[in-house]
């Protein structure tokens, strides 16, 4: 999203971009906020959230991630640091596409990460990021904190009610 | 704050990286093996080094963005406790940003571009592996000073000496040749797309996938691992789209892929033409609105 919304269209030469851009949680957000999904039932068990350094610290998009969390969660709780003070997956940055032998190197960065993750006690991670979701798992297992990361649409699916019309 | 374990006890080695640079430059680290690194700087000569970095820093007119930085610094150590990696190495201060730039970009300055490969080799492990462009040090200098900005540069110069990690380079290499991240072919992606609507039906009634709907109101463009190895996450957009009753699409020519692995390194030619290929498929379809992944 970064590079498609914020970095290349200037180098292009263009002074604002053709279409509309959003982030998928935007749009989530949206489609909540119209009523055009509706949610059926919350997850109970304690989450928290990610906040990806590109939606959240450059895009501005932290409250409206907590909208989400707060529609489809009912027992949602903050890490230390949030929003844009929040750190990083330690994924970003294409770190995470390195691949394996850079793996060690980043565990050990992300110890910090992982303290952070235990500090709050919660059974499920939500990330709206794909470099979070893979950073973040990676940490959990390496750290072993007993917690599960979960795509935003996927908390969204599984809570989200389905017309019976679609159900087959 | 809460005490963690790592599960694996690895073995900690860790050594002087470049034995070879003045001492004032050397940095402990466990020795890694990536033929990015360590196979590209044997093909590097000084002059070819010399000759990038100055295109690229361009000291005689475009100076000031890189010198203002390098004077201004006070190193009052503020961006140093907002570095992930510097807390989680027990606030060594070779990981803090400010000691990031005077061992990379401060001192090629400083040099004229008159470094060696086996310095080029210490940048691209920091810049690349220690870094993760996260913003959050440049959020907190005082100054205002966009420290994140410097080290991309870092990476520019990098990337176009051809010292770049092998696996994000093979990524940069595919996107370049086929506009996707992992050399997608536009059939297997139109294949992709259809096999996973036919599946998805089993489960939902009537959903559909729509390809290269003219006048739609919605695109979508994937990351490429999406179609290629996580297709769920396009089963889930594909219900959370039709249950919204969402006019959308997605196009069947290149210019699918939002990935840009391309911006990481800093391949500023090949980022705007992945971005351009994006764009060039809305406009052609006609769509009002894009939507990505990430």
């Amino acid at each position: 999203m970064f590079a498609t919304r914020y970095v290349a269209p200037p180098m292009l030469g263009w002074k604002d971009i053709p279409v509309e851009i959003l982030h998928p949680c935007e749009f989530y957000y949206e489609l909540l906020k119209e009523g055009k999904i509706k949610i059926a039932r919350k997850i109970k068990e304690p989450v928290t959230l990610q906040d990806p350094c590109n939606f959240v610290r450059r895009a501005g998009g932290a409250e409206k991630l907590r909208y989400l969390v707060n529609a489809t969660c009912e027992n949602f709780i903050e890490m230390y640091p949030n929003r844009e003070h929040n750190f990083c997956c330690l994924a970003g940055g294409g770190v995470v596409a390195f691949g394996p032998p850079w793996k060690g190197v980043r565990m050990e960065g992300g110890r910090i990460k992982a303290e952070q993750l235990k500090e709050t006690g919660a059974k499920i991670l939500v990330t709206p990021c794909h470099n979070c979701y893979t950073g973040m798992s990676h940490i959990i297992e390496h750290y072993n904190l007993g917690m599960k990361a979960k795509f935003m649409d996927e908390i969204i699916t599984e809570t989200m009610e389905i017309p019976e019309e679609l159900k087959a | 704050m809460a005490e963690v374990k790592a599960v694996e006890k690895e073995v900690k080695i860790e050594e002087v990286l470049e034995p070879s640079l003045d001492k004032e430059l050397r940095i402990k680290r466990k020795k890694v093996v990536d033929p990015g690194f360590d196979e590209t700087i044997k093909r590097l000569t000084p002059e070819k080094i010399e000759k990038t970095i100055n295109a690229v820093l361009n000291l005689r007119k475009t100076a000031a963005r890189f010198l203002a930085p390098l004077e201004t610094c006070i190193h009052c150590a503020l961006c140093s406790d907002a570095c992930q990696y510097y807390i989680s190495h027990d606030k060594d201060p070779t990981y803090s940003p400010a000691s990031k730039l005077r061992l990379t970009l401060w001192e090629m300055i400083r040099r004229k571009g008159k470094v060696s490969p086996e310095f080029i080799k210490q940048c691209a492990r920091i810049a690349f592996t220690e870094c993760n462009i996260c913003h959050r040090c440049s959020m907190y200098c005082p100054f205002g000073l966009d420290i994140t900005y410097q080290i991309g540069m870092v990476r520019r110069i990098l990337f176009l000496l051809g010292v770049v990690p092998h696996n994000i380079l093979d990524q940069d290499n595919s996107q370049s040749a086929t506009l996707t991240q992992l050399w997608i072919s536009q059939a297997d992606w139109i294949d992709t797309i259809q096999w996973l609507e036919d599946e998805t039906r089993l489960e939902y009634k009537n959903l559909r996938l729509p390809i290269e709907k003219e006048g739609a109101e919605v695109m979508w463009a994937p990351l490429g691992t999406e179609p290629k190895i996580a297709t769920y996450h396009v089963v889930r957009t594909a219900i959370i789209m039709n249950v919204a009753g969402i006019d959308w699409t997605v196009p069947s020519r290149d210019g699918w892929d939002s990935v840009n692995m391309a911006m990481f390194i800093r391949d500023f030619e090949t980022m705007q033409r992945v971005v351009l290929g994006l764009y060039e498929n809305c406009l052609r379809l006609k769509v009002k609105r894009l939507v990505l992944t990430e």
